[in-house]
């Protein structure tokens, strides 16, 4: 008999709910923080970096989350122009691969690349596992062929 | 059965069922690894089955072992421009040899179960040739889902194109305990076949001689 009748009834969802108002409160937001969630993906207004791209003719600006780039699964945004008119490149094919030249071996996990337009493309699950110096090996196809390597040390 | 006083009382003062319901999940989630449980299930995943690692046999059956040369640590690397696979073949079972012949590496783990609590991994690693334990190697572990071709047993691909981290997973080095073993926590958070590679003196350049080192191994998670 697990469904008693009448008051007790009553009293069963009165303490379901109450259990609710709990998780809500203790379990919710707070329990578990720094778990499994994913790091949301916002840039700053300001580049970490600025590059050259190996051609000469692409600027890429280079914005982390977190900014700076910290040990762990971050994202970066790379806004691309042309270096001579600053004229945004979207249609960029971009193959980004997190490299350690020290230690020669980059990291396991493929990063995703989104192309949001006006020359933005942003790239998740870029996995710097490891402190140390890394470069983020960038090869652009489609429309042009360029490289950049921006680089930087991860405490 | 379900006792109605019990749930009437708890309808009265909510304040006690509360305190035991945060207290429930606090331990539950709590990350310090002094006072987490360890994961456990009714399903425990393994060590996926396969072919003895023997990458380190020549082809008459003898060792092919590589001197390690402390110094080598701090030597000048060439930059080999990221062609290639960086690491060795992922390997089954419960042991088998570095990518570079220098160490022989055996694991052990808790039950292996997918959530917040973590999975303790334990390493014994030893100098090939010599069997004395790797010290001091600061061992840690890279954990993600398996390449997917690599995941079907193929021999050839380059386990090192995951989709998946898990950002439990912090790398940071395991304790030594005793002299050249190392035991960590590994956290998994879905099912399927799953790598843990563990890379050995890690701060140390990569020169084919240097103490750095990598073993790797197939992981299934139910």
């Amino acid at each position: 008999m697990c469904a008693p009748a009448g008051p007790p009834r009553f009293a069963l969802a009165a303490s379901v709910s109450e259990l609710w108002v709990c998780l809500l409160l203790v379990g919710g937001p707070a329990a578990c923080s720094g778990g499994v969630q994913a790091r949301s993906m916002t840039f700053s207004s300001d580049a970490y970096l600025t590059v050259m791209s190996k051609s000469g003719t692409l600027s890429v600006e280079v914005r982390t989350s977190p900014q700076p780039p910290q040990r762990g699964t971050i994202g970066v945004e790379l806004v691309v122009a042309n270096a001579g008119d600053a004229a945004l490149r979207d249609g960029l094919t971009v193959d980004l691969v997190p490299w350690m030249p020290a230690h020669g071996h980059g990291t396991s996990v493929v990063p995703t690349v989104d192309a949001k337009g006006q020359g933005r493309y942003e790239l998740a699950n870029v996995d710097l596992f490891m402190p140390g110096h890394w470069e983020l090996r960038t090869t652009f196809s489609g429309p042009l062929m360029d490289y950049v390597a921006p680089a930087f040390d991860i405490p | 059965m379900l006792h109605p006083r019990r749930f009437v009382s708890w309808g009265r003062n909510s304040t006690p069922v509360c305190v035991v319901f945060a207290v429930a999940v606090v331990t539950a989630c709590s990350t310090d690894n002094n006072s987490t449980p360890i994961a456990s299930c009714t399903n425990p995943g393994m060590a996926s089955q396969g072919v003895a690692d023997t990458h380190c046999l020549g082809p008459d059956g003898g060792d092919m072992i590589t001197q390690v040369m402390p110094a080598a640590c701090d030597a000048a690397v060439g930059d080999d421009g990221g062609g290639g696979c960086p690491y060795g073949d992922t390997m089954d079972g419960l042991s088998g040899d570095d990518d570079d012949c220098k160490y022989h590496v055996t694991w052990s783990s808790t039950p292996i179960c997918r959530g917040s609590a973590p999975v303790t991994f334990t390493v014994k690693v030893t100098h090939l040739g010599t069997n004395m334990p790797l010290t001091g190697a600061a061992t840690a572990a890279e954990v993600f889902t398996t390449t997917p071709l690599d995941a079907g047993g193929d021999a050839g691909y380059c386990d090192n194109q995951s989709s998946h981290p898990d950002p439990l997973n912090h790398f940071n080095a395991m304790a030594e305990n005793p002299p050249g073993t190392y035991s960590g926590p590994v956290y998994f958070d879905q099912p399927g076949q799953w790598t843990v590679r563990f890379h050995f003196n890690e701060s140390c350049n990569d020169t084919p001689d240097s103490p750095h080192g990598h073993a790797a191994f197939h992981i299934m998670v139910n």
